[in-house]
């Protein structure tokens, strides 16, 4: 696949975006913890309020460590640039409220993070914009799902809790087919692993919260944009092809061919709905981005070997896991994910609940939280804690049982991983007996 | 301004499509006309042209037939393109023509400015942004355009940025990733034109001697495509030229340096504005 720069991912994630600072020489990234930046004078302020030239004004639109984290999310995905956000959950957002306004529908996927789940069925129809969810595996549900006012199909390349994964170029071509965007949130394989854009997708977005930073220290989310949706012909998306009164009557597809969707989300987006990242958060997803690679290959190797372990005991019921032959999704997962499904995954314990929380309980280097891509191992008991007030039809309906747990691979020493997990099934057969 | 069609038969452009920054051109106003390179449209030019739109100047900046917005086929001659250019000109408002083109774009400005017959507006500057002359093309990018264009666009995207790291000054956007977007969406078959027309190109000499208004060369000092010492030759043979060289920046000069390439084009027009001659 020809790319656009000769620089390889690691290089990349390394350098991408940011060169010494000319003023001092400092080769990290500087965090500029800054609200506002000086004008030369009222013509450049002007100007860079009005677009005539790139720069900085209010660091709610933009900011120079951000910066450098959008180029570099950017250049990894292959895309023509990136916004920075406050979470994912704004991400996503931001993405949506960029695309449509009420009246709008979305198809997504039915096997997705619980938080989105929250924004499509509960939120966002108050605000006039619904959602159809349907299985990432049913192409057919999903043209089925397609309405005249349909703007978007979302979806997860390893969904949540099943590891379901969605055939991303199918999913792509049925989009464009219906002059539609498909929208790919890739939190949990990271363009390490999957690269959406070179599979079809036209936006990607992060919870960089996750494996992006790596050490479980900030909270911030990420979009980036591939630059080839045909905005205009495809006729749906007044808010990039219409006048916008809101800048002085521009076509944001006109001012920009490949970034209009990019523009018009940080000039209204950031502007207006004001989720923008922090600078210092910034910082410290730069900080993990460096290392990505190494460790996505250790998430990957320590999550084989923990599923190699669980498929040995007698306490494991089921295991969902891309990689293992008894997954529906096994040769999908091969051919889009030669370098790993992931490193989060759920597995069921015999015993229920009460097997499931002693299990959560008593594990000791695995971390029991709701988070996942920590460098650490975290673990969650999804029927004791996020899902607790839900009956059996609900926890069925969401893909789980009273035994589920969903576990997310840290970088620990594999052994001691192991010796933890032995000694939680071990606590899990008590609470049975 | 009207997006085009191309009339099927005659294979004729339709009304091309142009940039005004949402601006009405004004016979008042100096008219400065961005020309874009091979495979590019419009929008490679904005870090600049909606500048000028907003300081009293109308901006024009026209996708060429078989590029961006505009139908029709490309042109795979430049005298062809200046042909073409000097109708633009010939229907647009102003009191006074600037041309600026890039690359491809540089050597049909070039050639549009010694075609350019001044009846009701002079042509009161060139601007020659990425320039080399002659333009000659590699077999192996020929090639490419020819038969991997997604190689060839990979290919010109690389050579054109002097870092292949980024880091340029435009917040949020990775400059490679974007010249490869533009040129992934141009027409099937608009690179390859755009290519024949720079190579084949052989009347800058004749061109040269027949500009009579103020020239800049604005040279990326790292650029590969169209080496500086190109530019730096002509400009040199030119009394009415003048070369300036942006440090660190390639052929992709407009996004690598956008303020360096702005403040160049601001003083040179701004010079050789209309009511100043
Ligand atoms: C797949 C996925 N998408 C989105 C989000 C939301 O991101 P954030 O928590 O950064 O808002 C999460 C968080 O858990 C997630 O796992």
């Amino acid at each position: 696949m020809p790319r656009p720069t000769k620089t390889r991912f690691d290089t990349l994630a390394l350098h991408a975006g940011q060169r010494p600072d000319p003023l001092t020489g400092a080769r990290a990234t500087p965090i500029y913890q800054t609200a506002s930046y000086v004008f030369d004078d009222s013509e450049h302020a002007a100007s860079l309020f009005n677009m005539e030239r790139p720069g900085h004004a209010y660091s709610r639109l933009s900011n120079p460590t951000n910066a450098v984290l959008e180029e570099r999310i950017a250049a990894l995905e292959g895309g023509v640039g990136g916004i920075a956000t406050a979470s994912g959950q704004a991400a996503l957002h931001l993405a949506i409220a960029t695309l449509m306004g009420a009246g709008a529908h979305i198809v997504s996927s039915n096997a997705i993070y619980g938080g989105s789940h929250n924004i499509l069925q509960y939120t966002l129809p108050r605000f006039g914009i619904d959602t159809t969810f349907v299985s990432p595996r049913d192409i057919d549900a999903i043209r089925a799902a397609i309405r005249p006012e349909t703007r978007l199909i979302f979806g997860e390349v390893v969904g949540n809790p099943g590891g379901d994964i969605m055939n991303v170029p199918l999913v792509a071509e049925l989009a464009h087919e219906h002059g539609l965007p498909l929208l790919i949130d890739s939190t949990f394989t990271t363009p390490y692993l999957f690269q959406p854009f070179v599979h079809g997708a036209d936006i990607i977005m992060h919870s960089a919260t996750k494996f992006l930073c790596g050490h479980g220290t900030v909270i911030g989310g990420l979009l980036a944009d591939h630059g080839r949706f045909d905005w205009k012909a495809s006729g749906r998306f007044d808010t990039l092809s219409a006048p916008y009164d809101g800048f002085h009557g521009m076509r944001f597809d006109e001012e920009s061919t490949q970034a209009a969707f990019l523009l018009r989300a940080r000039r209204e987006g950031l502007r207006d709905f004001g989720a923008c990242m922090s600078p210092t958060t910034a910082f410290h997803i730069l900080q993990g981005m460096e290392t990505l690679s190494l460790r996505m290959r250790r998430h990957v190797e320590n999550t084989r070997a923990v599923v190699e372990f669980l498929q040995k005991s007698d306490a494991v019921e089921g295991i969902s896991y891309a990689e293992l032959e008894s997954h529906p999704d096994f040769s999908l997962a091969q051919k889009l994910l030669p370098r790993g499904a992931g490193a989060v995954f759920c597995f069921t314990l015999r015993g229920g609940r009460e097997a499931g929380r002693a299990f959560a309980e008593g594990l000791e280097v695995f971390s029991h939280l709701a988070n996942v891509g920590d460098a650490k191992s975290l673990v969650i008991h999804p029927a004791s804690t996020t899902h607790y007030r839900m009956s059996d039809d609900d926890l069925r309906a969401a893909g789980i049982n009273q035994g589920t747990i969903r576990l997310s691979i840290g970088l620990e020493d594999i052994d001691d991983i192991l010796e933890d997990l032995s000694r939680g099934i071990h606590l899990s057969k008590k609470a049975r007996a | 301004m009207t997006p085009a069609k191309t009339s099927a038969k005659t294979q004729e452009p339709a009304a091309p499509y142009i940039y005004t920054a949402n601006h009405a051109p004004e016979d008042s106003r100096d008219s400065v006309v961005f020309v874009h390179g091979a495979a590019m449209e419009h929008s490679v030019w904005s870090h600049q042209s909606r500048y000028f739109a907003y300081h009293g100047y109308n901006a024009l900046a026209p996708d060429l037939p078989g590029h961006g917005r505009s139908g029709g086929r490309p042109f795979e001659d430049i005298g062809e393109l200046a042909d073409w250019l000097c109708g633009l000109l010939a229907g647009a408002r102003g009191r006074g023509f600037h041309l600026v083109g890039h690359s491809m774009g540089a050597l049909a400005a070039l050639e549009t400015a010694a075609r350019f017959k001044h009846d009701r507006a002079p042509l009161c500057s060139l601007t020659l942004v990425g320039f080399s002359y002659p333009m000659a093309v590699s077999d192996a990018l020929f090639d490419a355009a020819r038969e991997r264009p997604t190689e060839a666009y990979a290919m010109m995207t690389q050579w054109s940025h002097a870092s292949q790291l980024g880091g340029e000054p435009v917040p949020g956007f990775w400059s490679p990733g974007m010249q490869f977007s533009m040129m992934s969406g141009s027409h099937d078959g608009a690179l390859l034109a755009d290519l024949r027309a720079c190579h084949a190109y052989a009347g800058g000499e004749d061109a040269f001697a027949r500009v009579s208004c103020p020239v800049l060369f604005l040279c990326g000092r790292r650029d590969r495509m169209a080496p500086a010492k190109l530019a730096a030759a002509h400009a040199a043979k030119n009394d009415n030229a003048e070369i300036v060289f942006l440090e660190k920046c390639g052929h992709s000069i407009m996004s690598e340096s956008p303020h360096g390439v702005l403040r160049e084009l601001k003083r040179h027009i701004g010079n050789n504005a209309a009511a100043k001659n």
